[in-house]
Protein backbone atom coordinates (compact mmCIF):
# COMPACT_ATOMS: atom_id res chain seq x y z
CA UNK A 1 0.00 0.00 0.00
CA UNK A 2 2.89 2.47 0.27
CA UNK A 3 4.16 2.06 -2.74
CA UNK A 4 0.75 2.62 -4.15
CA UNK A 5 0.61 5.57 -2.25
CA UNK A 6 4.42 6.64 -3.25
CA UNK A 7 3.41 6.25 -6.77
CA UNK A 8 0.17 8.60 -6.77
CA UNK A 9 3.20 11.06 -4.93
CA UNK A 10 5.71 10.86 -7.39
CA UNK A 11 2.95 10.72 -10.61
CA UNK A 12 1.95 14.30 -9.30
CA UNK A 13 5.50 15.26 -9.12
CA UNK A 14 5.77 15.15 -12.61
CA UNK A 15 2.25 16.59 -13.54
CA UNK A 16 3.80 19.40 -10.90
CA UNK A 17 7.48 19.25 -13.15
CA UNK A 18 5.69 19.78 -16.29
CA UNK A 19 3.68 22.70 -15.24
CA UNK A 20 7.08 24.36 -13.68
CA UNK A 21 8.84 23.51 -17.32
CA UNK A 22 6.12 25.28 -18.99
CA UNK A 23 3.52 27.55 -16.74
CA UNK A 24 3.68 30.66 -19.03
CA UNK A 25 4.08 32.91 -15.99
CA UNK A 26 7.23 32.99 -13.07
CA UNK A 27 4.15 32.41 -10.72
CA UNK A 28 3.57 29.59 -11.95
CA UNK A 29 6.23 28.13 -11.89
CA UNK A 30 7.03 29.25 -8.10
CA UNK A 31 3.37 27.51 -7.06
CA UNK A 32 4.67 24.12 -8.98
CA UNK A 33 7.98 24.30 -7.25
CA UNK A 34 5.95 24.79 -4.02
CA UNK A 35 4.07 21.96 -4.84
CA UNK A 36 6.58 19.71 -5.52
CA UNK A 37 8.03 20.74 -2.36
CA UNK A 38 5.05 19.30 -0.58
CA UNK A 39 5.05 16.11 -2.42
CA UNK A 40 8.71 15.84 -1.21
CA UNK A 41 8.00 15.86 2.29
CA UNK A 42 4.93 13.07 1.55
CA UNK A 43 7.44 10.99 -0.03
CA UNK A 44 9.88 11.13 2.83
CA UNK A 45 7.00 10.55 5.55
CA UNK A 46 6.11 7.55 3.31
CA UNK A 47 8.94 6.31 2.33
CA UNK A 48 10.20 5.95 6.13
CA UNK A 49 7.12 3.96 7.25
CA UNK A 50 8.19 1.50 4.06
CA UNK A 51 11.13 0.69 5.00
CA UNK A 52 10.18 0.82 8.61
CA UNK A 53 12.42 3.60 9.82
CA UNK A 54 10.13 6.07 10.63
CA UNK A 55 12.74 8.87 12.19
CA UNK A 56 12.81 10.35 8.87
CA UNK A 57 9.87 12.35 9.82
CA UNK A 58 12.69 14.50 10.78
CA UNK A 59 13.66 14.48 7.84
CA UNK A 60 10.42 15.84 6.21
CA UNK A 61 9.47 18.15 9.46
CA UNK A 62 12.72 20.09 8.48
CA UNK A 63 12.25 19.77 4.83
CA UNK A 64 8.50 21.23 5.46
CA UNK A 65 10.53 24.28 6.99
CA UNK A 66 13.30 25.06 4.54
CA UNK A 67 10.34 24.51 1.47
CA UNK A 68 8.29 27.13 3.47
CA UNK A 69 11.44 29.59 3.47
CA UNK A 70 13.01 28.35 -0.05
CA UNK A 71 9.69 29.34 -1.44
CA UNK A 72 8.99 32.82 0.27
CA UNK A 73 12.77 33.47 -0.75
CA UNK A 74 12.81 32.93 -4.66
CA UNK A 75 9.14 34.72 -4.44
CA UNK A 76 10.76 37.87 -3.20
CA UNK A 77 13.73 37.37 -5.35
CA UNK A 78 11.18 37.25 -8.39
CA UNK A 79 9.64 40.18 -7.21
CA UNK A 80 12.70 42.56 -6.28
CA UNK A 81 15.36 40.83 -8.26
CA UNK A 82 16.95 40.93 -4.63
CA UNK A 83 17.41 39.09 -1.65
CA UNK A 84 19.47 40.97 0.62
CA UNK A 85 18.27 44.65 0.35
CA UNK A 86 16.24 46.77 3.13
CA UNK A 87 13.58 48.22 1.26
CA UNK A 88 13.52 51.20 3.42
CA UNK A 89 17.32 52.26 2.24
CA UNK A 90 16.64 51.73 -1.00
CA UNK A 91 14.07 54.39 -0.78
CA UNK A 92 16.09 56.70 0.61
CA UNK A 93 18.81 56.27 -2.24
CA UNK B 1 -0.06 34.65 26.12
CA UNK B 2 3.54 34.68 26.37
CA UNK B 3 4.36 32.07 29.07
CA UNK B 4 1.79 30.04 27.00
CA UNK B 5 3.72 30.60 23.84
CA UNK B 6 6.98 29.61 25.94
CA UNK B 7 5.42 26.54 27.60
CA UNK B 8 4.41 25.28 23.45
CA UNK B 9 7.98 25.72 21.83
CA UNK B 10 9.35 24.00 25.24
CA UNK B 11 7.33 20.88 24.50
CA UNK B 12 7.97 21.26 20.65
CA UNK B 13 11.72 20.79 21.38
CA UNK B 14 11.42 18.60 23.65
CA UNK B 15 8.86 15.91 22.10
CA UNK B 16 11.55 16.28 18.88
CA UNK B 17 14.44 15.63 20.46
CA UNK B 18 13.05 13.21 23.06
CA UNK B 19 13.62 13.34 26.91
CA UNK B 20 17.09 13.36 28.13
CA UNK B 21 18.60 12.51 31.35
CA UNK B 22 21.37 14.15 32.90
CA UNK B 23 24.26 13.26 31.39
CA UNK B 24 23.68 15.05 27.98
CA UNK B 25 23.66 18.35 29.86
CA UNK B 26 25.04 20.36 27.03
CA UNK B 27 22.33 19.66 24.97
CA UNK B 28 19.55 20.38 27.43
CA UNK B 29 21.24 23.33 27.55
CA UNK B 30 21.53 24.46 23.91
CA UNK B 31 17.81 23.79 23.89
CA UNK B 32 17.00 25.90 26.13
CA UNK B 33 19.19 28.68 24.18
CA UNK B 34 17.30 27.95 21.05
CA UNK B 35 13.79 28.01 23.11
CA UNK B 36 14.95 31.70 24.58
CA UNK B 37 15.88 32.97 21.31
CA UNK B 38 13.07 31.90 18.92
CA UNK B 39 10.84 33.35 21.90
CA UNK B 40 12.83 36.54 21.55
CA UNK B 41 11.99 36.76 17.88
CA UNK B 42 8.93 35.95 18.94
CA UNK B 43 8.38 39.25 21.28
CA UNK B 44 10.69 41.01 18.81
CA UNK B 45 7.70 40.41 15.83
CA UNK B 46 4.95 40.75 17.86
CA UNK B 47 5.90 44.29 18.71
CA UNK B 48 6.61 45.23 15.03
CA UNK B 49 3.27 43.88 14.25
CA UNK B 50 1.84 46.14 17.42
CA UNK B 51 0.70 43.45 19.23
CA UNK B 52 -2.61 41.46 19.00
CA UNK B 53 -0.90 38.06 19.05
CA UNK B 54 -2.56 37.55 22.50
CA UNK B 55 -5.34 35.39 20.70
CA UNK B 56 -4.84 31.82 23.01
CA UNK B 57 -6.84 32.35 26.21
CA UNK B 58 -6.87 29.51 28.33
CA UNK B 59 -10.40 28.76 27.24
CA UNK B 60 -9.64 28.85 23.70
CA UNK B 61 -7.79 25.56 23.47
CA UNK B 62 -10.65 24.03 25.60
CA UNK B 63 -12.69 24.92 22.43
CA UNK B 64 -10.02 24.12 19.88
CA UNK B 65 -11.10 20.59 19.23
CA UNK B 66 -14.79 22.16 18.29
CA UNK B 67 -13.14 24.61 15.91
CA UNK B 68 -10.56 21.93 14.24
CA UNK B 69 -13.60 19.25 13.89
CA UNK B 70 -15.60 22.15 11.93
CA UNK B 71 -12.59 23.10 10.03
CA UNK B 72 -11.88 19.65 9.24
CA UNK B 73 -15.45 19.31 7.38
CA UNK B 74 -15.71 22.37 5.76
CA UNK B 75 -12.37 21.54 4.23
CA UNK B 76 -13.57 18.07 3.01
CA UNK B 77 -16.64 19.67 1.28
CA UNK B 78 -14.75 22.51 -0.11
CA UNK B 79 -11.99 19.35 -1.57
CA UNK B 80 -14.92 17.13 -2.98
CA UNK B 81 -16.27 20.44 -4.51
CA UNK B 82 -13.21 21.66 -6.12
CA UNK B 83 -12.11 18.13 -7.29
CA UNK B 84 -15.63 17.70 -9.20
CA UNK B 85 -14.38 21.13 -10.71
CA UNK B 86 -11.56 19.65 -12.03
CA UNK B 87 -12.42 16.24 -13.04
CA UNK B 88 -16.03 17.68 -14.82
CA UNK B 89 -15.41 16.81 -19.00
CA UNK B 90 -15.51 21.00 -19.77
CA UNK B 91 -14.48 23.09 -17.19
CA UNK B 92 -16.77 25.66 -16.22
CA UNK B 93 -15.89 28.36 -13.53
CA UNK B 94 -17.42 31.60 -12.63
CA UNK B 95 -14.42 33.34 -11.04
CA UNK B 96 -15.33 35.94 -8.80
CA UNK B 97 -13.87 38.45 -6.08
CA UNK B 98 -15.48 39.36 -3.20
CA UNK B 99 -15.22 42.22 -0.06
CA UNK B 100 -15.47 40.41 3.08
CA UNK B 101 -15.82 41.48 6.32
CA UNK B 102 -14.29 40.09 9.62
CA UNK B 103 -15.67 40.25 13.10
CA UNK B 104 -12.49 38.79 14.74
CA UNK B 105 -11.09 40.89 17.92
CA UNK B 106 -7.72 40.31 17.21
CA UNK B 107 -5.12 40.76 14.68
CA UNK B 108 -4.20 36.64 15.33
CA UNK B 109 -8.35 36.08 15.00
CA UNK B 110 -7.94 37.54 11.71
CA UNK B 111 -5.13 36.08 10.15
CA UNK B 112 -6.47 32.69 11.22
CA UNK B 113 -9.86 33.55 9.50
CA UNK B 114 -7.51 34.46 6.44
CA UNK B 115 -5.85 31.00 6.53
CA UNK B 116 -8.77 29.50 6.88
CA UNK B 117 -10.13 30.88 3.77
CA UNK B 118 -7.11 29.76 1.91
CA UNK B 119 -6.77 27.02 3.20
CA UNK B 120 -9.55 26.02 1.61
CA UNK B 121 -10.01 24.81 -2.13
CA UNK B 122 -11.93 27.07 -3.99
CA UNK B 123 -11.14 30.35 -2.03
CA UNK B 124 -8.43 32.29 -1.58
CA UNK B 125 -7.85 35.58 0.32
CA UNK B 126 -6.24 38.09 -1.88
CA UNK B 127 -5.97 40.74 0.62
CA UNK B 128 -6.62 42.30 4.35
CA UNK B 129 -6.83 45.51 4.71
CA UNK B 130 -9.06 47.92 7.24
CA UNK B 131 -10.74 44.62 9.13
CA UNK B 132 -11.61 43.66 5.40
CA UNK B 133 -10.80 40.51 3.49
CA UNK B 134 -10.76 39.91 -0.73
CA UNK B 135 -11.56 36.84 -0.96
CA UNK B 136 -11.17 35.17 -4.55
CA UNK B 137 -13.73 32.31 -5.82
CA UNK B 138 -13.97 29.82 -8.27
CA UNK B 139 -17.77 29.83 -8.36
CA UNK B 140 -20.91 30.75 -6.43
CA UNK B 141 -20.43 27.37 -3.94
CA UNK B 142 -17.03 27.37 -3.07
CA UNK B 143 -17.42 31.05 -1.76
CA UNK B 144 -20.61 30.12 -0.28
CA UNK B 145 -19.27 29.31 3.29
CA UNK B 146 -17.14 32.58 3.25
CA UNK B 147 -20.66 34.55 2.02
CA UNK B 148 -23.39 33.59 5.10
CA UNK B 149 -20.49 34.17 7.51
CA UNK B 150 -20.22 30.49 8.86
CA UNK B 151 -16.73 30.34 8.50
CA UNK B 152 -16.25 33.59 10.75
CA UNK B 153 -18.43 32.57 13.32
CA UNK B 154 -16.33 29.36 13.63
CA UNK B 155 -13.13 31.14 14.33
CA UNK B 156 -14.76 34.30 16.34
CA UNK B 157 -16.58 31.27 18.53
CA UNK B 158 -12.86 30.04 19.05
CA UNK B 159 -11.45 33.04 19.71
CA UNK B 160 -14.12 33.15 22.27
CA UNK B 161 -16.98 35.01 21.72
CA UNK B 162 -17.83 38.81 20.32
CA UNK B 163 -18.59 39.60 23.97
CA UNK C 1 0.92 -6.67 12.11
CA UNK C 2 -2.97 -5.11 12.62
CA UNK C 3 -5.09 -6.11 10.03
CA UNK C 4 -8.02 -3.85 10.69
CA UNK C 5 -5.45 -1.00 10.85
CA UNK C 6 -4.38 -1.91 7.54
CA UNK C 7 -6.66 -1.55 5.85
CA UNK C 8 -7.91 2.22 7.41
CA UNK C 9 -4.15 3.56 6.50
CA UNK C 10 -4.28 1.61 2.92
CA UNK C 11 -7.82 3.27 2.37
CA UNK C 12 -6.51 6.69 3.30
CA UNK C 13 -3.21 6.52 1.55
CA UNK C 14 -5.24 5.50 -1.60
CA UNK C 15 -7.70 8.52 -1.30
CA UNK C 16 -4.91 10.95 -0.40
CA UNK C 17 -2.74 9.83 -3.64
CA UNK C 18 -6.15 10.69 -5.74
CA UNK C 19 -6.40 13.78 -4.30
CA UNK C 20 -2.92 14.29 -4.65
CA UNK C 21 -3.05 13.75 -8.68
CA UNK C 22 -6.37 15.20 -9.02
CA UNK C 23 -4.55 18.13 -8.23
CA UNK C 24 -1.66 17.63 -10.20
CA UNK C 25 -4.22 17.71 -12.93
CA UNK C 26 -6.28 20.48 -11.91
CA UNK C 27 -2.65 22.24 -11.88
CA UNK C 28 -2.81 21.17 -15.96
CA UNK C 29 -6.41 21.56 -16.82
CA UNK C 30 -7.02 25.09 -14.99
CA UNK C 31 -6.65 27.93 -17.87
CA UNK C 32 -5.15 30.80 -15.48
CA UNK C 33 -2.86 31.23 -12.75
CA UNK C 34 -5.11 32.27 -9.95
CA UNK C 35 -7.27 29.44 -10.66
CA UNK C 36 -4.55 27.28 -10.51
CA UNK C 37 -3.67 28.26 -7.04
CA UNK C 38 -7.00 26.11 -5.80
CA UNK C 39 -5.72 22.98 -7.58
CA UNK C 40 -2.03 23.18 -5.74
CA UNK C 41 -4.23 23.84 -2.11
CA UNK C 42 -6.10 20.67 -3.18
CA UNK C 43 -2.93 18.97 -3.23
CA UNK C 44 -1.57 20.79 0.07
CA UNK C 45 -4.77 19.78 2.19
CA UNK C 46 -6.81 16.88 0.89
CA UNK C 47 -3.76 14.79 -0.27
CA UNK C 48 -1.07 15.56 2.14
CA UNK C 49 -4.14 15.64 5.19
CA UNK C 50 -5.46 12.40 4.17
CA UNK C 51 -1.73 10.61 3.47
CA UNK C 52 -0.39 11.73 7.20
CA UNK C 53 -3.52 10.83 8.39
CA UNK C 54 -3.29 7.09 7.31
CA UNK C 55 0.39 7.03 8.29
CA UNK C 56 -0.81 8.30 12.17
CA UNK C 57 -2.48 4.45 12.37
CA UNK C 58 0.24 2.86 11.62
CA UNK C 59 2.28 5.46 13.93
CA UNK C 60 -0.32 4.40 16.90
CA UNK C 61 0.06 6.33 19.86
CA UNK C 62 3.65 7.18 19.90
CA UNK C 63 6.08 9.80 18.80
CA UNK C 64 6.00 9.05 15.68
CA UNK C 65 2.04 10.10 15.58
CA UNK C 66 3.17 13.62 17.64
CA UNK C 67 5.79 14.13 14.40
CA UNK C 68 3.21 13.11 11.70
CA UNK C 69 0.67 16.36 13.84
CA UNK C 70 3.51 18.46 13.61
CA UNK C 71 4.50 18.03 10.08
CA UNK C 72 0.65 18.34 9.54
CA UNK C 73 0.62 21.35 11.57
CA UNK C 74 3.06 23.46 10.07
CA UNK C 75 2.12 22.09 6.39
CA UNK C 76 -1.35 23.73 7.26
CA UNK C 77 -0.02 26.90 8.50
CA UNK C 78 2.70 27.48 5.74
CA UNK C 79 0.88 26.28 2.70
CA UNK C 80 -1.81 29.36 3.28
CA UNK C 81 0.95 32.26 3.56
CA UNK C 82 2.42 30.47 0.73
CA UNK C 83 -0.73 30.73 -1.75
CA UNK C 84 -1.13 33.81 0.03
CA UNK C 85 2.45 35.38 -0.91
CA UNK C 86 1.78 34.18 -4.38
CA UNK C 87 -1.40 35.24 -5.22
CA UNK C 88 -0.75 38.73 -3.64
CA UNK C 89 2.67 39.47 -5.51
CA UNK C 90 1.09 37.98 -8.63
CA UNK C 91 -2.03 40.90 -8.50
CA UNK C 92 0.50 43.27 -7.39
CA UNK C 93 2.64 42.74 -10.39
CA UNK C 94 -0.71 43.24 -12.66
CA UNK C 95 -0.83 39.78 -13.83
CA UNK C 96 -4.80 39.65 -15.53
CA UNK C 97 -7.24 38.73 -13.07
CA UNK C 98 -10.66 37.01 -15.48
CA UNK C 99 -13.77 37.79 -13.20
CA UNK C 100 -17.48 37.52 -13.54
CA UNK C 101 -18.25 39.14 -10.38
CA UNK C 102 -16.20 41.90 -8.37
CA UNK C 103 -17.25 43.54 -5.41
CA UNK C 104 -16.64 47.63 -5.76
CA UNK C 105 -13.50 47.53 -7.74
CA UNK C 106 -10.91 50.33 -7.00
CA UNK C 107 -10.79 50.92 -3.57
CA UNK C 108 -8.46 47.88 -2.84
CA UNK C 109 -9.04 46.84 -6.71
CA UNK C 110 -5.66 47.66 -7.96
CA UNK C 111 -3.53 47.24 -4.56
CA UNK C 112 0.10 48.20 -5.36
CA UNK C 113 1.54 46.11 -2.39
Amino acid sequence: MYVAGMAAIVATMFLALARAANGPTVFDRILAVNMFGTKTVLLIAVAGFLTGRPEWLDLAIVYTLVNFTGTLAVLRFARFGNLARDDRKADRS
Amino acid sequence: MRPGVLALLAAVWLSLSGPYTMHELPILIFGLLSIAFVWRLYLALDRAAGGGSEFFRASSWLRLPRFLVAFALKVAAANLHTTKLILSPKIELHPRLRRVPTSQKTSFGQVLYANFITLTPGTITLDLRDDELLVYALDAESEADVMDGSMDRDVLRLEGGSD
Amino acid sequence: MNGALDIVTAVLLSAGGLFCVVGGIGLHRFSEFYQRTHAASVTDTAGAGLMLLGLMFQGGLSMVTLKLVLVLAFLFFSSPAIAHALVKAAHGHGLALELEIEDEPGRNGDAAG
